[in-house]
């Protein structure tokens, strides 16, 4: 069996389990007063046929492709940062602390931008990845504990040292010279380039470097990796820092490409939706890449069809969960049945 | 005491009728005869890959015959599970002890107390339990967890565990693999007096003649998943026409040529890691020192402090000068120490990851470049059968340590360290492996030799020394005197 | 309101922390005597606290249109233990990644119970209320200084789930199927060789800890605010599995641990509103921290159930 139709019949059991999760959604559409069809139509066009949707959604998406690269790169080693949503913030929080107050020329500042949103983010990281490594504290609350203390932080932050002494509201000065531009032609900010680098770099150090190699053997075999390759501490430190690096930079996006300030709202969630476009794309780069845009789309023509007739976009969130759930339990009866193709680790 | 005369006219306990069971292509058993009766102690005598496993597996009801049947007392029997196999009266004791660790002994009788009349308090089971055991003449601790106690008294343990069922047939795999020689003489007895007194049938699978001939009143010879030879009386026997059934066509004998050995290479001074304790020791050039002794006196803490996994808390170690404590792994093997870990499954490959990207472990630059040549010819040189681009969970035990050695021995090795290289390999295969890492002794390179197989380290090693609690015993040079040996891994020396 | 620094010596005052901590503490410590019985069997449910939630919404929705808060909670411990079974199957019979799966479930809770609320209950700020039950003061007792008013003067439902916690711990002390639950998360080959059915029983012990997530959710909506809104558990349910592993998978240390972090919570509180420099927002923050720091001083060697977190496969089935 070739390397592509393997991998195309394994994609079957994902479809038909999407789809079986859009019909769980459509029911529930039904039951909130709505035709499920006329939804979904608003949904795809809104996201995906309207320039303003176009936008929203590559917008979206940078932030969940950054982020959920680190993830990948964790989940894949079964290293578990659920935490990603507190080392955005961090990663924000970090740049704006020193882009809100000098301005250099934009392209210094947008690099110093990532930068600085990288180290923010790998430090909040860095407290996990202490607790967990010395102290033997569970990585899913470890990261998750501290996501938890870094909202009320951030609250703070926008509150009183940060604050735009400017206003009245609790937020932090405008970023200025750092700010994003957008990309000729399409109103959406450069992030989304970032996003494309980082994928096509981080594919490259999965498939061709020393550090993907361990990230893959760990998730398969970690005993074998602690004693031929590295250290035990070695490998989790590693991983965590390289989630939050990604988490922080993301933060930098979300700041320099919307927001242009920080304040309580900086916290969106997308810390957790990117745990969801891991999983679905399977801890790849590519496949994180697809299904951050599909995810995206869902939730900007959600926005939009919340606009026009009122359903709630956490109806269209549920579905997201309900996709993951089917998925991989769609993924699990055809592996029973022996319909997937083993595939090796790679 | 001619036992086999007094139980010639009952129907026998089990008999096994053309049983075969195949696993894919590989045959594991091919149409086997047995029976054993009530009062006799049947030995099943094979070498590892022989189907002594499968076949205690099908009689204990944790696998299904492909082909033939089984009978107990004349009606037919199958059992799908080990639990059905109980209540057939069958009980097995397992290799690998079907135990709980965290929980004591009367909760686990209880726990395989699945039917309901027999359950009671943990008090009243922990009595039944002292009065089992007082019967048999062992010695039990009912208060510590079973995780805790020595590996001997789990296997006591396991052996109540089995009886309490009051099973007619008794299913014991390897019994005294991991019990020193004194523990096996105490234990073999009782599995004597479990037939000749209790009247049960003792099924007793092992690849050990002495066993055999201790203990056995009838053996069968399985090689290759067949019958070699069908039940002879033990008496009439030798052990090297027994030997020469179970190993089958001629394996070749290692070639070992007497060497004066050069400078020491490695050394360890008092070192204590886990259960090891103050051990010293110096392996020399083109020298092979063997560690002897069963599992669980230490041998694990000497491997993983040698291989820089376990931090020693005390004592040095030096290769070459160079002090080896607390290495990195990739410093270890920079320093040039092939390591084959006894659990070559879970340390030294990624079962999920292709054969030539298991070569990389360990061995990867900065940026990878696939498996070099250099390493593709060494798989070829250690002769792993089997695809560079298949799984290597898709090897068997032989290629798989073969691929194992094929990545750690280089041109800069100093020194192999190689913990139970041979275990579950089939003999050809195993024998290989023994003359390979003689000959890498006999080029010059120093060998230490971890292995609970002491008929190997006999035709192989040196010096030998002995893991007994944690302590080093010996070194015993050439010639080996077996009988002082075995007292060492007893305890009295 | 503010809160003085001399108030923080009173008896009354820490007579009102404990009480309140006591209040508080009763809906994770439900939650987590459930999830101790689930990784004793051998399964990680990172589900917890969308199970919580779900029950929660379910507690409140059933008392909102019955008016009765009982069948209330039972309607929540009813919602919970579905979502176990569905969990379990997940995990238990089609073998998916544990961790994967839990994760999945939170999220789907927090985001389904939210459009529910909304769908139902409207978005405006004041929710609709249930009434929550009344006091139930043990005469003589409550009026024992400092712990007479935590212990003897809660409401009922408060009450009635602390039985339940007692009778769990005290069947667990002497029953045989404490034998069974614990081989199963030990050593699930030995179970499955003395004939115990390791799949059947991870179904029930999941199905029940969540039954008791979904009943911590219902005490603490039905049982105590009264109202549900759409972040209600506020991460309790990442708490209960904190506790389990803090209270080494036994119910007593469990129980301490909750009240514990109840009597945090009451403190930060109070602490809000207290006249220092320190930011409130620092309050808000202190459980999540001192749970952090009691788990750094609590893990080291800490190792659960040797099966947990892993599917069980007999060895002669081939992959």
């Amino acid at each position: 069996m070739s390397f592509l139709s393997a991998h195309v019949r394994n994609a079957v059991p994902t479809v038909l389990a999407i789809f079986a999760a859009l019909v769980i959604g459509g029911v529930l559409i039904v039951w909130a007063g709505d035709n499920p069809l006329t939804v979904y139509r608003m949904i795809i066009s809104e996201s995906m046929f309207e320039t303003s949707g176009w936008r929203d959604t590559f917008t979206r998406s940078s932030p969940l492709i950054l982020i959920g690269l680190g993830l990948g790169v964790g989940f894949r080693a079964s290293v578990w940062n659920i935490g990603a949503e507190g080392q955005l913030v961090a990663g924000a929080v970090a740049a704006i602390a020193v882009l809100g107050v000098v301005e250099p020329p934009a392209v210094i500042a947008i690099a110093m931008g990532l930068v600085l949103g990288a180290i923010g983010g790998a430090l909040w990281a860095a407290i996990a990845a202490v607790l967990v490594t010395r102290y033997e504290v569970n990585d899913v609350i470890a990261t998750l504990l501290l996501a938890f203390t870094a909202v009320p932080l951030l609250n703070w932050v926008a509150r009183e040292p940060l604050k735009d002494p400017e206003s009245f509201l609790p937020q932090t000065r405008v970023i200025g010279s750092a700010e994003l531009p957008d990309l000729p032609w399409i109103e959406t900010h450069i992030g989304i380039l970032f996003a494309v680098v980082a994928v096509i770099v981080m594919a490259w150090i999965m498939r061709a470097t020393r550090f993907g190699f361990v990230v893959r053997a760990h998730g398969a075999n970690r005993t074998a990796v602690y004693a031929n390759e590295s250290r035990r501490s070695f490998v989790t430190f590693g991983i965590l820092l390289v989630g939050g690096g990604f988490a922080g930079m993301a933060g930098y996006v979300v700041l320099a490409g919307e927001q242009l300030r920080v304040s309580g709202g900086t916290a969106t969630g997308f810390g957790f939706t990117a745990i969801i476009v891991a999983i679905l794309g399977r801890n790849s780069p590519i496949g994180i890449f697809f299904s951050a845009i599909g995810l995206s789309a869902l939730l900007v023509g959600a926005e939009a069809a919340q606009r026009q007739t009122g359903l709630p976009v956490t109806l269209m969130q549920s579905v997201q969960s309900l996709i993951v759930v089917c998925v991989i339990a769609g993924n699990a009866i055809a592996e029973r049945r022996g319909r997937l193709t083993k595939v090796i680790v790679s | 005491m001619s036992s086999s005369e007094s139980v010639e006219s009952e129907t026998p306990a089990i008999q096994v009728v053309g049983v075969s069971r195949s696993f894919g292509e590989v045959r594991a058993l091919d149409d086997v005869h047995l029976d054993v009766r009530r009062g006799e102690v049947l030995a099943v005598l094979g070498e590892n890959g022989a189907g002594k496993t499968t076949l205690m597996r099908i009689l204990g009801g944790l696998d299904e015959p492909s082909e033939g049947q089984m009978l107990k007392d004349g009606v037919p029997y199958r059992a799908r599970s080990p639990h059905e196999a109980v209540s057939s009266g069958i009980s097995m004791v397992h290799q690998h002890f079907a135990l709980v660790p965290t929980m004591r002994a009367a909760e686990i009788i209880l726990l395989f107390r699945a039917d309901r009349e027999r359950r009671c308090s943990r008090d009243e089971a922990a009595e039944q339990l002292a009065a089992l055991a007082d019967e048999l003449g062992f010695d039990v601790d009912l208060d510590l967890p079973v995780g805790e106690q020595s590996v001997g008294a789990q296997q006591r343990l396991e052996l109540l565990r089995a009886l309490d069922s009051d099973p007619d047939v008794l299913l014991l795999d390897e019994p005294t693999a991991v019990l020193t020689d004194e523990e096996a003489t105490a234990m073999l007895e009782v599995v004597r007096r479990l037939a000749h007194e209790q009247h049960r049938a003792v099924i007793l699978i092992t690849h050990r003649l002495r066993e055999v001939i201790a203990v056995a009143d009838r053996v069968a010879v399985l090689r290759a998943g067949r019958v070699v030879s069908a039940e002879s009386a033990v008496g009439e026997r030798t052990p090297e026409s027994l030997a020469a059934e179970m190993v089958g066509a001629d394996v070749p004998t290692i070639s070992r040529h007497e060497r004066s050995p050069g400078d020491v290479v490695f050394s360890m001074k008092d070192v204590t890691a886990a259960k090891l304790q103050n051990a010293s020791l110096d392996v020399r050039a083109g020298e092979v020192v063997g560690i002897a002794g069963v599992d669980g006196n230490g041998q694990v803490g000497l491997e993983l402090a040698i291989a820089g996994l376990l931090s020693p808390s005390a004592g040095r170690i030096s290769l070459d000068g160079g002090d080896l404590v607390d290495l990195h792994p990739r410093e270890r093997i920079e320093a040039g120490i092939a390591y084959l870990p006894s659990d070559r499954y879970a340390r030294a490959l990624v079962g999920a990851m292709r054969c030539d990207e298991n070569l990389l472990l360990g061995r990867t630059p900065w940026r990878i470049r696939g498996a070099s040549t250099v390493m593709v010819d060494r798989m070829t040189h250690w002769a792993v059968k089997g695809s560079a681009h298949h799984r290597a969970d898709s090897l068997s035990g032989g290629n798989a340590q073969k691929l194992v050695a094929a990545r750690e021995f280089s041109d800069n090795t100093r020194m192999v360290l190689a913990c139970q290289p041979t275990r579950g390999l089939d003999p050809g295969a195993a024998q290989r492996l023994r003359q390979e890492l003689i000959d890498f002794a006999e080029r010059g390179g120093a060998v230490m030799w971890i292995s609970a197989d002491l008929d190997e380290l006999l035709d192989t090693a040196d010096r030998l020394l002995v893991a007994f609690d944690g302590r080093l015993i010996g070194p015993f040079e050439r010639p080996f005197d077996r009988s002082e040996i075995g007292l060492a891994m007893g305890g009295g020396a | 309101m503010i809160l003085a620094q001399s108030e923080i010596v009173t008896v009354a005052f820490w007579t009102a922390v404990l009480a309140s901590g006591v209040r508080l503490s009763v809906s994770v410590g439900t939650a987590a005597i459930g999830e101790m019985i689930t990784e004793r069997a051998g399964v990680l449910n990172l589900g917890l606290e969308g199970t919580m939630i779900i029950g929660a919404f379910t507690a409140f929705a059933t008392a909102f249109e019955t008016g009765s808060v009982w069948v209330g909670l039972g309607a929540g411990a009813l919602a919970g233990a579905v979502v176990g079974l569905l969990f379990a199957l997940l995990v238990v019979y089609l073998r998916v990644d544990q961790v994967v799966a839990g994760l999945s479930v939170t999220l789907f809770g927090l985001a389904i119970t939210s459009f529910l609320n909304t769908e139902i209950y409207g978005d405006s700020p004041i929710p609709p209320r249930v009434p929550t039950p009344s006091t139930f003061n043990v005469p003589l007792l409550e009026d024992i200084p400092l712990i007479g008013e935590p212990l003897f003067q809660q409401n009922r439902v408060a009450y009635f789930a602390a039985a339940v916690i007692v009778v769990i711990a005290l069947f667990l002390r002497s029953s045989y199927s404490t034998i069974v639950l614990d081989a199963v998360g030990e050593a699930p080959e030995s179970a499955d060789a003395a004939g115990h059915g390791v799949s059947f029983t991870r179904l029930v012990a999941t199905a029940f800890g969540s039954a008791m997530a979904g009943l911590g959710g219902a005490v603490l909506v039905v049982g105590q605010l009264g109202f549900f809104n759409s972040n209600v558990t506020a991460g309790r349910g990442w708490v209960a599995l904190a506790l389990v592993i803090f209270g080494r998978w036994k119910p007593g240390l469990i129980v301490a641990g909750a009240v514990l972090f109840g009597t945090l919570d009451a403190l930060q509180f109070r602490f809000q509103t207290l006249d220092s420099a320190i930011p409130f927002e620092f309050f808000i923050a202190l459980p999540f921290i001192v749970t952090l720091v009691a788990l750094a001083a609590g893990s080291r060697g800490v190792r659960g159930p040797s099966a947990l977190g892993t599917p069980f496969r007999r060895s002669t089935e081939t992959n």
